[in-house]
């Protein structure tokens, strides 16, 4: 029972990074429908300006949040005002193919400034566990958790209630509606690129926390996929509960079942579940009329 | 996307539906197709081209082909995505390998089987696309790279240490110089590529243009969606093991980090790259994406040693900026892939001295 | 606009595809000058190290041009050309660099090595061309051209680990009864390779050992570390790079886990430091099969080490010291000497690489490597290298010895 307890914490922790790194995908589906393959690359040049202000520049902890966080924002605007504006329009898969090509110049960006060899591991939070019963939880691990759930909150609510919100769902049904009802395509697609960097570089940072700044960060982007898919590529919420559910069995299969089992066998759920609910548990079903 | 030209040759009336389908319809065209092939399977013979080097890289550029047409047919004919290319080229190579060592089956014998076997796992892999569709497909094709992979890393040991395979022959003739293994390649390369381009003229190649243009339009016209959403997801497949198994005869090693999730997505690229649904456009898309490759591969060392004031590594990062950055303009710039500025080119080329 | 732009592109493709033959013929071959050649993944999953490894043998090339004119033997001198080309990781780019590293020349060649480079196995086989090895992969072990300087195969890795840990317990009077040890692993591909066959391997040492995986994206190790820890293991072993080892350590320390963990040979002990810091990788202990740069400066330095050191505040001012750059080195220096002593035989225009393999590297006996590892001699059947290692902790962020030099295990993953 401890070993059980001890693994469905574990797997609820990592599912929660997942579930962060989802929501930089959902944010960019939700604009423009585009799957975004730099999500990761993304997370890793976040994780690495972060690194710059506090272990190169040794400045103070909240000072370099305060730096970091516009300096994502600004990163997620130059993406998309530089590649992604001039493909309004155009297909789709080109414009899928141009965040393929983005994640090499990110990766050649990140590693002509940083190098390749990996950075230390800045920690955010303060270390320590958290004792309930008989399993243990590092309060980093907490906080990540936390996190998570607050950014969640935060973009639901962004979503359903503000303007702003409102006009960047309408986006993502339409480019030429939302045009001719007197609203910035443009304007939206800047502002959403900007977020989804700064959530990306959330995610690099909590990560940059246990694993170290390293390439190897930008894998996570990929891991992370399945989480956005199974929510449903429409939906914050979603992205996180799927993050959470990835992590989930990942541990178990993992923690029971031995030889690296979980990932292939999240996949294999996944699949299953897909069958039933082709668009995620709460992704946007289209209706379709030929 | 028109995969036929928009304009007929000047002068060029077809007066039956026969006439119109024709691949080859005018005389300069055999004649050029001829010349072309003639070319193509002399090119070690030429003293100027016969490097090893060079030919090593057509051969790469060849087997990609290959697989590439598959996934075009797959994802430009048919509409569905696939981003787990390279996990079939793993098992067609690794069924061709041990079906060689173990059986001593010669590599003629073992192609066929490594094709089948991998469109029959394509087909399992093809099968939630009876409900997915667009995207989310994709995630199903990513979990065939994960978990095909993952078999092949932790229950047969033989494939997780890599093996080394006999190269081709026939008779007494070894086919494991590049200059020899070429020919190979070519006509491995040349039939795939008739097949792939006379598909299209079938019923079934109209049926996949049906399903990708609007599968609800096309299953009231009273074509069974899944059997051929299954039969796209097949012949791509069936491509990617015939590649597998020339690869791991070419290299004569077989092993699972030649087939990763990096070049199932490069794969995707290059079909993008050279222009959905269309047989030239992904000779096209290979050719150019693997020469920008190349581009890295051998000025990255060179800057690296001009550059010593960069953190190490910095090179090959200056190099994929460069990399990533020309393929991004070419993008913007050409968003419907090579294959439409080659139409445009062809239109043009008819039309003069009357384009407009 | 579009269509300039577009011709722009096409010449440049053009022009690539046609400068690239042109451009063999350029790299003509001056006299006296030899090419050794270099392939490894300088981008892609494993660049951190192997970038480093490769600087390692090249700055210790050029310093013997530098310093000493170059290499001389009896009938005569050369210099090196020392050229690199990176297969990014992929088997088939492994290939192309081969061909086109032999077109310029190359009578050697060197690598870090991963299961891409394996797959060169039958090239330089064929070409004559012998390989010096950085580590060796599976395929190389097998290989009469493959010279190593490294680790005696990755299957080796646990196994010389629990002939060490056997071997003190045994002189500790056997507390326990039996021997309990484990390994957690994560899910890279290398990983099954270096726990092959393991079950006959503890059931001749008569211990137990369990094994654990941890997918690689994982922020959390501790379930497995826990059940290890219930089985009653003594000691842990952790079959990772680098990344996955922080995560092994971050989960110990929050879960106050008291067992000795020891890294194996995939990540150097320094690259866990520069990942993790100091504090956390405080007592974790390591394997090394040379002398490594993180070697706290008090214990002071073998000529070998010095030498290193020198050549690193040289050619990378200012960064941080890496060890696998040492193991390049050894590379570099077991290279010199096979060219040094071909030479007493054979005049540097005759200089190919199986003149090279007959009269030097074959005939290589004893050579002390300045103090970097146990002397290396290569005899057929036995290209292996030093087959020693060393079991190093770590102190305030340096390492330092906790053993001395062992005999490795020589365990072959067998060819079919």
């Amino acid at each position: 029972m401890e070993f059980f307890g001890k693994i469905v914490a574990a797997g609820l922790m990592n599912g929660a990074v997942y579930g962060l790194v989802a929501i930089g995908f959902v944010l960019i589906y939700k604009s423009s429908s585009v799957l975004n393959f730099s999500q990761g690359y993304m997370l890793l040049l976040g994780g690495y300006i972060f690194w710059s202000f506090r272990g190169g520049l040794r400045l103070d902890l909240f000072l370099s949040l305060l730096l970091t966080l516009p300096c994502a924002f600004l990163m997620g605007i130059l993406i998309e005002r530089i590649t992604l504006r001039p493909l309004i329009g155009q297909p789709l898969l080109s414009m899928i193919t141009v965040t393929i090509f983005l994640s090499l110049v990110l990766e050649g960006v990140a590693s002509l400034f940083w190098g390749t060899y990996p950075l230390e591991q800045i920690t955010i939070f303060p270390k320590g566990a958290l004792k309930l019963g008989k399993t243990v939880l590092t309060t980093e691990s907490l906080f990540a958790f936390g996190l998570a759930i607050v950014v969640m909150m935060v973009l639901i609510f962004f979503f359903r209630y503000t303007r702003l919100g409102l006009s960047m769902r309408g986006v993502a049904e339409g480019h030429e509606i939302m045009q001719s009802m007197g609203i910035s395509v443009k304007r939206i697609l800047t502002i959403c690129w900007g977020i989804a960097g700064v959530a990306a570089t959330l995610g690099g940072i909590l990560l940059g926390g246990t694993l170290g700044f390293q390439l190897g960060l930008s894998h996570i982007g990929l891991l992370a996929i399945p989480a956005a898919f199974i929510g449903g590529l429409e939906s914050p919420e979603g992205a996180v509960l799927g993050g959470l559910l990835i992590g989930l069995i990942e541990s178990i299969v993992s923690g029971y079942v031995g030889k690296a089992a979980g990932v292939p066998a999240s996949y294999i759920v996944l699949i299953v579940v897909m069958l039933f609910r082709p668009y995620g548990f709460f992704g946007l079903e289209r209706i379709e009329r030929v | 996307m028109a995969h036929t030209s928009f304009y007929p040759p000047s002068g060029i009336y077809s007066d039956s539906y026969r006439k119109d389908m024709r691949i080859v319809k005018t005389k300069t065209q055999w004649v050029l197709s001829i010349v072309s092939l003639i070319f193509l399977f002399a090119i070690p013979q030429i003293p100027f081209f016969n490097s090893p080097y060079l030919l090593r890289l057509l051969i790469g550029v060849g087997i990609t082909i290959i697989i590439c047409l598959g996934l075009n047919v797959l994802t430009g004919y048919c509409g569905q995505l696939n981003i787990g290319q390279s996990a079939f080229v793993m098992v067609g190579g690794f069924t061709s390998g041990l079906l060689n060592i173990h059986l001593g089956w010669p590599f003629w014998m073992c192609v066929i089987p490594a094709g089948i076997t991998s469109a029959v796992i394509g087909a399992i892999f093809g099968i939630p696309s009876v409900r997915l569709k667009g995207l989310y497909l994709a995630l199903t094709t990513l979990g065939a790279q994960i978990i095909l992979t993952w078999i092949a890393l932790f229950y047969i040991p033989l494939t997780a240490a890599g093996f080394s395979v006999g190269p081709i022959t026939i008779g007494t003739l070894v086919f494991n110089t590049p200059k020899k293994f070429y020919y190979v390649a070519m006509f491995f390369t040349v039939m795939m590529t008739f097949f792939a381009k006379n598909m299209m003229r079938t019923g079934p190649g109209r049926a996949f243009v049906a399903i990708r243009d609007n599968d609800i339009a096309a299953e009231a016209m009273g074509i069974d969606i899944f059997r051929y959403k299954l039969l796209a997801f097949m012949i791509c497949t069936f491509y990617a093991g015939v590649a597998g198994s020339l690869l791991v005869h070419y290299m004569m090693w077989a092993h699972l980090e030649s087939f990763t999730l990096q070049d199932s997505i490069w794969y995707v690229v290059m079909v993008i790259v050279g222009g959905l649904g269309s047989i030239e456009g992904t000779i096209f898309g290979v050719i150019f994406i693997t020469a920008l490759k190349e581009l890295i591969f051998v000025i990255g060392p060179m800057v690296e040693g001009k550059l010593p004031f960069l953190p190490i590594g910095a090179g090959s990062g200056l190099l994929l900026v460069i990399i990533g950055g020309v393929a991004i303009l070419f993008l913007i710039f050409e968003p419907r892939g090579l294959a439409h500025r080659w139409n445009l080119v062809k239109a043009y080329y008819r039309l003069w001295p009357f384009g407009y | 606009m579009k269509t300039k732009m577009f011709s722009l592109v096409v010449c440049v493709v053009a022009g690539i595809i046609v400068a690239l033959p042109n451009s063999i013929t350029w790299a003509q071959k001056p006299v006296a000058e030899v090419v050794v050649g270099n392939i490894s993944a300088m981008t892609g999953p494993t660049s951190g190290t192997h970038t480093m490894c490769q600087s390692g043998s090249k700055d210790y090339l050029y310093y013997l041009n530098e310093k000493k004119g170059g290499i001389e033997g009896k009938k005569g001198r050369v210099k090196i050309k020392y050229l690199s080309y990176d297969s990014q990781y992929v088997a088939t780019k492994a290939k192309d660099g081969f061909a086109r590293l032999r077109e310029q020349g190359m009578i050697v060649h060197t690598h870090c090595g991963a299961a891409h480079s394996d797959a060169l196995l039958m090239d330089y086989e064929q070409a004559k061309i012998p390989l010096v090895t950085g580590s060796q992969g599976i395929a190389s072990m097998w290989s009469d051209w493959a010279y190593g300087n490294y680790h005696s195969g990755v299957a080796n890795m646990a196994r010389s680990w629990i002939v060490w840990l056997k071997r003190d317990w045994e002189k500790a009077g056997k507390p326990g009864g039996t021997l309990v040890l484990g390994t957690i692993a994560t899910d890279e591909p290398w990983v099954p390779l270096s726990l092959w066959d393991m079950d006959s391997f503890v059931k001749e040492q008569g211990i137990k050992f369990f094994t654990e995986t941890i997918p690689k994206g994982t922020t959390d190790a501790s379930p497995q570390l826990l059940r290890l820890k219930n089985a009653g293991c003594k000691q842990i072993f952790v079959s990772s790079s680098a990344p996955g080892s922080v995560v092994v350590l971050n989960s110990a320390k929050a879960m106050n886990l008291n067992i000795p963990l020891t890294q194996c040979a995939a990540a150097t002990l320094g690259d866990v430091i520069a990942l993790g810091g100091p504090e956390l990788t405080e007592g974790y202990q390591g394997e090394y099969f040379y002398e490594p740069m993180s070697k706290d400066p008090k214990l002071g330095a073998s000529p070998g080490l010095k030498l290193a050191r020198e050549l690193w505040e040289k050619n990378h001012p200012g960064q941080r010291p890496n060890d696998m750059y040492v193991n390049g080195i050894l590379s570099g220096m077991i290279i010199a000497e096979g060219i040094r002593l071909a030479l007493d035989e054979v005049t540097p225009e005759k200089l190919n690489g199986e003149a090279l393999k007959k009269y030097g590297l074959d005939r290589i006996r004893n050579f002390d490597c300045m103090g970097l590892t146990k002397p290396i001699s290569y005899v057929p059947d036995d290209h292996i290298g030093p087959k020693h290692v060393r079991y190093w902790v770590v102190r305030k962020g340096f390492v330092e010895p906790i053993s001395d030099w062992m005999p490795t295990t020589t365990f072959r993953i067998p060819k079919k």
